[in-house]
């Protein structure tokens, strides 16, 4: 006896025992029509409930989080954060200027190349944006918020994508600090945490130290474009006995209150 | 009662495909199931699991599959053993909560298989309550 508890009584009645015996041919039915959609109605199906279930979702979104009321203090912190931002891309404007790019307006990504797209939906370390292939959205594509990257295009269907962040343990990619151009590489922990690491002990790394992409773009533009800022060093782990020392990296975006990003797109 | 599920098992399906990763949609199925006991829950659980899909943005079908599955196993473990307890339901919640979240690749599969287990007793002990509350009163009645 599983459990411990009572066996059932078996059904009496022609009714019940008509109904009991009904449960593998409908199970075989609704397994069958699950199947067959799997297999051979993907697309259109996808394609017709997400017009459907798209502004639903966006409303359910809107009505599970709360709004974004920022204490004084927080007030402060995201001003900090900004002009910290700020500084960096000055940083890296006077690189280019001393490697005679001045005559060239830098912005990084392009405004043109930027498609926005509301979140209508979050998942662990991912969210869910209301734009997809039938905006050119294609997997690999990155996601910013001003000149911050969120994270990357890991899905995209018709009309919804599902954007990996970088709190995702799969993510990984080069990046510099914007002040001394150290080399790393930007890595997740399984735990979530963002780490610049690689990073070889005699250089000198800096809590506050923003982390910048270095560019990993292939033929087809698909990749971390250069410059994006990742996060701020929050902490620094360097021992003598190891061969690199690392710094955990802080988002200076608060993906939580995000209700708009923007793909970068081709 | 029934309907009261239903409505919950719209709610969750909302929910769980935008904000939670909890399985609610299976905690509802599973309470669904021991109240209704009938084939028709299986339905309603290849609809939930169409919805879930395009909410979530898996393959169309897979959670649906998944979810017919386990009102199978429920409604074969109830020809010969009684399923209206709260020591089946916090069981079959666990067992069903874990194998969702491994098989769709959550993370920290114990302690939400955990979560949804007690949440899924507490559902069950409200529906309970209000259902001997609503008999009492038309038996009085």
């Amino acid at each position: 006896m599983l459990l411990g508890l009572s066996k059932a009584n078996k059904p009496t009645t022609i009714a019940g025992m008509k109904r009991v015996r009904a449960v593998f041919p409908i199970f075989s039915i609704f397994l069958l029509l699950s199947l067959l959609i799997l297999f051979f109605f993907q697309n259109p199906l996808t394609n017709v409930l997400q017009i459907i279930t798209l502004p639903i979702q966006k409303w359910a979104f809107i009505a599970s989080t709360k709004p974004v009321v920022l204490t004084p203090q927080q007030q402060l912190q995201q001003e900090n954060n900004q002009l910290r931002a700020r500084l960096a891309q000055m940083q890296e404007i006077q690189k280019d200027n001393q490697a005679l790019h001045d005559q060239f307006l830098i912005t990084s990504p392009p405004p043109q190349q930027l498609l926005p797209a509301d979140i209508i939906g979050t998942q662990q370390n991912a969210l869910l944006i209301d734009k997809g292939t039938a905006d050119h959205v294609r997997v690999g594509n990155i996601v910013v918020v001003k000149n911050n990257i969120i994270g990357k295009i890991a899905k995209s269907t018709p009309h919804i994508a599902l954007v990996l962040l970088l709190s995702d343990p799969s993510t990984s990619f080069t990046a510099v600090t914007a002040k001394t151009g150290i080399h790393g590489i930007v890595k997740t922990l399984a735990n979530g945490t963002v780490v610049f690491g690689n990073v070889v002990l005699s250089d000198k790394l800096a809590v506050n130290d923003i982390i910048v992409t270095k560019g990993d773009q292939n033929l087809q533009g698909i990749g971390y474009p250069p410059g994006l800022i990742v996060g701020k060093i929050v902490s620094i782990d360097k021992q003598a006995s190891s061969l690199f020392q690392s710094g955990e990296i802080r988002s200076l975006v608060d993906v939580s209150r995000l209700r708009m990003v923007f793909v970068k797109t081709q | 009662m029934i309907i009261l599920l239903l409505v919950l098992l719209l709610i969750s399906v909302f929910f769980e495909g935008t904000v939670t990763t909890l399985p609610l949609v299976f905690i509802c199925l599973v309470c669904l199931t021991i109240r209704m006991r009938s084939s028709a829950v299986f339905f309603i659980a290849f609809l939930a699991g169409i919805f879930l899909d395009t909410f979530a943005l898996r393959p169309i079908g897979v959670t649906s599959i998944f979810l017919l599955t386990a009102v199978l196993l429920i409604l074969l473990y109830q020809r010969k053993y009684e399923i209206n307890s709260y020591p089946f339901v916090f069981i079959a919640s666990f067992l069903g909560s874990f194998l969702y979240l491994l098989i769709f690749t959550y993370q920290n599969i114990f302690m939400m298989a955990g979560l949804s287990a007690v949440i899924a007793v507490l559902l069950f002990a409200i529906i309970r309550l209000i259902s001997n509350q609503f008999s009492l009163f038309h038996f009085e009645n």
